[in-house]
């Protein structure tokens, strides 16, 4: 039990030993720029989490993060390569907005259902890769991807023509019935909650659940879930369509929890992408995801503040993400193989052979190794 | 045979050479050895024994983290194999790496090509030099190789020699040879060891990996003795015996285990008739008829690749049958799914791996699989929805932990983290935690060190005397005549020998495994191995 918290830690400790150092590369190539990167650094923890109505905004923003987050750690974690979460996006915000401008039901009711619609949108959409990869084998991650470029042609489509707002001067559908708008207390939406119980549902569901353990076992040993009698190919779909759902309904707070209300053309920005990115970061493990999804959005959110203090154009924060999902995991990879190449060389000097490291046992461990 | 020549001719020398996998497990432990020139040195030890890690080192495959390595008198330090390479020290390693596609001598020369003509890699191929050039290749070192042949067709003997040709072919004049009679049939081996004795005649050196030690007393001239990593001796193959060799090798006098009486099975459990499996392009299985009683154990040898892998397959519900019946206790499987075939089979797959346990969870979470679905205590209610009873999961897993004296700190570990031995317990254990009519085992000791292998095998015996019904599918000989009482020889996907062990002649089986079902009667012929 320890060996497993011992390794939890290490894990955490090296994360934000890589965070804590992309956050210097960054600093380092804003001063390279000329930046006045320290004033920017400053500025942009001020906008970020300086005040509460400034980390109400931050944690707001950080749901659709956490949603596609969460659909692309435990799509990866699974075993399906689910990279089409942008495509499940703007499919969960179309769902949303078709439903919020036809049906009005009172609040209680229409918040639920716009919410299940947009999961419904961004599951069926993902649901069409499985069906892909069912009946012609198709590989679901490049499947995925493309789905991604059809849901923005297609949606781009829905809101330019059948959906239209004439009288508006851009290209947006009309608000949708104002039942289905998320409330905000502050700067806090109403979105936030709909995240941690989203949150909860993840967890309680790949930690505690029986479906969880195959799909986790699925994704750590496919033969071995195959062999154990696990049906790998139901379960492929379900996972598709589960985490196709998840990143809908980010479409769908998108939606509803934004200023106008409106399907304006662009919506799902760059949510979707930075999901896999989060995902990435995390491991898929579910809690890091929240923690990172809270850092991305601290960072966006920061950004305006950055531009206005520092003169640092907002899309350095895009560059700043980048480097701390390859200097985290970089790092990470480093301090592991760090450890062991370190751990190996003291039992080579000392000589002693009856050290076992923890997690071994005491049997002869030269048998870790196969004998070739 | 084995001169002992003064260390000053010796053409390698290994110094104190250790070897840490990380974190800390110690494969090489100050390991001193020299090697003559022009002689045939054994490399012996059980698995684990560090035997192979040793001739890596030689051949650049793996860097030690201390000692000297000294060719030809020089200190060398290789980083990579190609650097071991231009000092003419070559490797084959037990999986035979060739293009099937391709020709025997454009293997050979593959990567060495001789071209004519053109300038920054665009000259052409000198195709009918190159062929010539193996074919003298093949002449000059008496190896028995048809050089057009397609290597796709040839037998994995001759595969092994066209391993050992590309070699020569480079110049290659310390020949590492990883366990060659692993792969081949009993018939095979004499042909081999004439072509090695050819080549020391030629002046080759050759390093001789192997743990049979009545090859290594027919073969060699030195023989090196590893255990735990630890180097216990080396000397000339003229004064040492088996006996002694083995005891060295495992430090006590390794009794094999006894076996139960025959005569007292039971009725039928396992009735496979006519099982067949075919899809076009690929070897079919079949059709095959086999039968295990209860407190049985039959074993499946056979040459690797002739049809015991879809056996598995069509045994487990992997892959459905496209003909015949797989009965267990009167139930015809054959058409079942996998789940299904689970409540009458305890299956251990021959890759611990991939296909038996999932290293990064943990030994409960390894030790629920299947039972999660099976067996109603692994799961509890949570209102509509169905939840892992992790109390039941962990009690479990530290029931199989002390029935099986798993060497581990606790159960929440992730499996990857035990030696491979602890992790075949515990894949053992969780497929013998309900008692299952049928077992089918593969490979169940593959890779595994002497002690983990003797316990494997006391368990399968239980099991045989609480009155299972074992298949042991195994391509190791020795395996299947300890423990069987009946051996199912497949070749090319039939059954080509089915019959008892007692007083079965070895050279009978290896002319099943090799030439196929044989007609009871005239004359045995090929090698002999005893």
């Amino acid at each position: 039990m320890n060996s497993h918290f011992l390794q939890q830690r290490r894990q955490w400790s090296s994360s934000l030993l890589g965070l804590a150092l992309a956050l210097v590369v960054g600093l380092v190539a804003a001063r390279g720029f000329g930046y006045a990167a320290i004033d920017g650094y400053r500025a942009l923890g001020r906008y970020s989490f300086g005040s509460m109505a400034k980390a109400g905004f931050t944690l707001s923003n950080a749901v659709p993060l956490l949603l596609t987050g969460l659909s692309a750690a435990i799509a990866f974690g699974s075993g399906p390569v689910n990279l089409g979460q942008p495509g499940q996006v703007l499919m969960g915000a179309l769902f949303a907005v078709v439903g919020g401008l036809r049906v009005s039901l009172p609040t209680a009711l229409q918040l639920p259902f716009l919410l299940a619609l947009s999961f419904l949108g961004g599951a069926l959409w993902a649901g069409v890769a499985a069906l892909f990869k069912r009946r012609f084998g198709m590989d679901e991650f490049i499947v995925t991807l493309m789905l991604n470029e059809i849901a923005r042609l297609f949606t781009d489509w829905m809101i330019g023509s059948p959906l239209r707002d004439h009288s508006a001067g851009s290209v947006t559908t009309k608000a949708i019935n104002p039942t289905g708008f998320l409330p905000s207390w502050g700067s806090v939406n109403f979105s936030v909650l709909v995240g941690l119980v989203m949150l909860v549902v993840c967890v309680v569901l790949m930690q505690r659940l029986v479906a969880g353990y195959e799909w986790r076992m699925t994704g750590k040993a496919p033969m071995f879930a195959r062999n154990g009698g696990v049906d790998i190919d139901a379960n492929f779909g379900r996972i598709l369509f589960f985490t196709g759902g998840l990143a809908g309904m980010a479409g769908g707070v998108l939606l509803m929890s934004g200023s106008s209300h409106r399907f304006l053309k662009g919506l799902g920005g760059n949510f979707g992408w930075d999901g896999v990115m989060i995902a990435v970061v995390a491991v898929n493990a579910l809690l890091a995801v929240m923690f990172y999804a809270l850092v991305f959005s601290g960072l966006q959110t920061g950004a305006i503040g950055m531009e206005i203090r520092a003169d640092i154009p907002q899309e350095f924060i895009q560059i700043l993400q980048a480097t701390i999902v390859l200097v985290t995991v970089a790092a990470r990879g480093c301090v592991e193989s760090t450890r062991s190449r370190l751990a190996s060389r003291q039992t080579a000097r000392s000589g002693s052979r009856r050290s076992t490291p923890p997690g071994t046992g005491s049997a002869p461990t030269i048998n870790a190794k196969p004998d070739r | 045979m084995g001169p002992m020549i003064p260390s000053l001719t010796s053409i390698v020398a290994f110094e104190g050479i250790t070897k840490v996998y990380p974190p800390a497990t110690v494969a090489l432990d100050r390991v001193s050895v020299e090697i003559q020139p022009g002689v045939i040195h054994a490399f012996v030890g059980e698995n684990g024994a560090g035997k192979s890690t040793l001739m890596r080192v030689l051949s650049g495959e793996v860097k030690p983290d201390r000692g000297e390595l000294r060719v030809r008198g020089r200190n060398v330090v290789y980083s990579n194999a190609a650097q071991a390479m231009t000092d003419g020290i070559g490797m084959v390693h037990q999986e035979i790496l060739l293009v099937n596609e391709l020709r025997v001598w454009e293997n050979i020369v593959l990567g060495v090509e001789p071209v004519t003509g053109g300038k920054f890699g665009f000259g052409r191929i000198d195709r009918r030099g190159a062929r010539d050039q193996v074919a003298r290749s093949i002449e000059t070192y008496g190896l028995r190789l048809e050089v057009d042949a397609t290597v796709g067709d040839l037998s994995v003997a001759a595969r092994q020699k066209v391993e050992i040709c590309k070699l020569l072919h480079r110049g290659m004049e310390i020949l590492i040879l990883d366990e060659p009679t692993a792969v081949l049939a009993p018939q095979e081996i004499p042909e081999l060891f004439d072509e090695l004795r050819r080549l020391r005649s030629a002046g080759r050196t050759i390093c001789f990996i192997s743990h049979h030690l009545d090859e290594v007393l027919d073969l060699c001239d030195t023989v090196t003795v590893l255990r735990n990593g630890s180097l216990i001796e080396t000397r000339p193959v003229g004064s040492t015996t088996i006996p002694e060799l083995a005891r060295m090798m495992v430090d006590r006098d390794v009794a094999p285990p006894v076996r139960r009486p025959s005569g007292r099975f039971g009725a039928v459990a396992l009735d496979v008739r006519d099982l067949s499996w075919s899809q076009p392009g690929l070897a079919p299985l079949g059709p095959v008829t086999l039968s295990v009683r209860s407190g049985e154990i039959v074993g499946v040898a056979g040459v690797e690749g002739n049809g015991q892998d879809m056996l598995v397959e069509c045994l487990t519900g992997l892959r459905r049958p496209t003909g015949g019946s797989v009965e267990i206790n009167g139930t015809d499987f054959a058409a079942s799914s996998i789940l299904n075939h689970r409540r009458a089979l305890a299956f251990v797959p021959a890759d611990r791996k991939t296909a038996g346990s999932a290293g990064g969870a943990s030994i409960a979470e390894n030790i629920a699989m299947t039972h999660h679905r099976l067996t109603d205590r692994f799961t509890k209610h949570l209102g509509p929805l169905k939840s892992m009873d992790r109390r039941t999961m962990r009690s479990a897993a530290e029931s199989v932990r002390s029935e099986y004296s798993v060497a581990t700190p606790s159960v929440d570990v992730d499996l990857r983290n035990l030696s491979g031995g602890n992790q075949q317990k515990v894949i053992l254990g969780r497929e013998l935690l309900e008692d299952r009519p049928f077992v089918l085992l593969d490979q169940p000791t593959r890779g595994l060190d002497v002690g983990s292998i003797e316990f494997v095998h006391q368990r399968i015996l239980q099991l045989r005397s609480e009155g299972r019904a074992i298949l042991l599918v195994s391509t190791d000989l020795d395996e299947i005549e300890r423990l069987c009482d009946r051996v199912v020889v497949l070749h090319r996907g039939r059954a080509a020998l089915d019959a008892d062990t007692a007083g079965l002649d070895r050279v009978r089986i290896g002319r099943a495994m090799l030439e196929g079902p044989i007609m009871p009667g005239p004359n045995p012929a090929g090698g002999h191995r005893e």
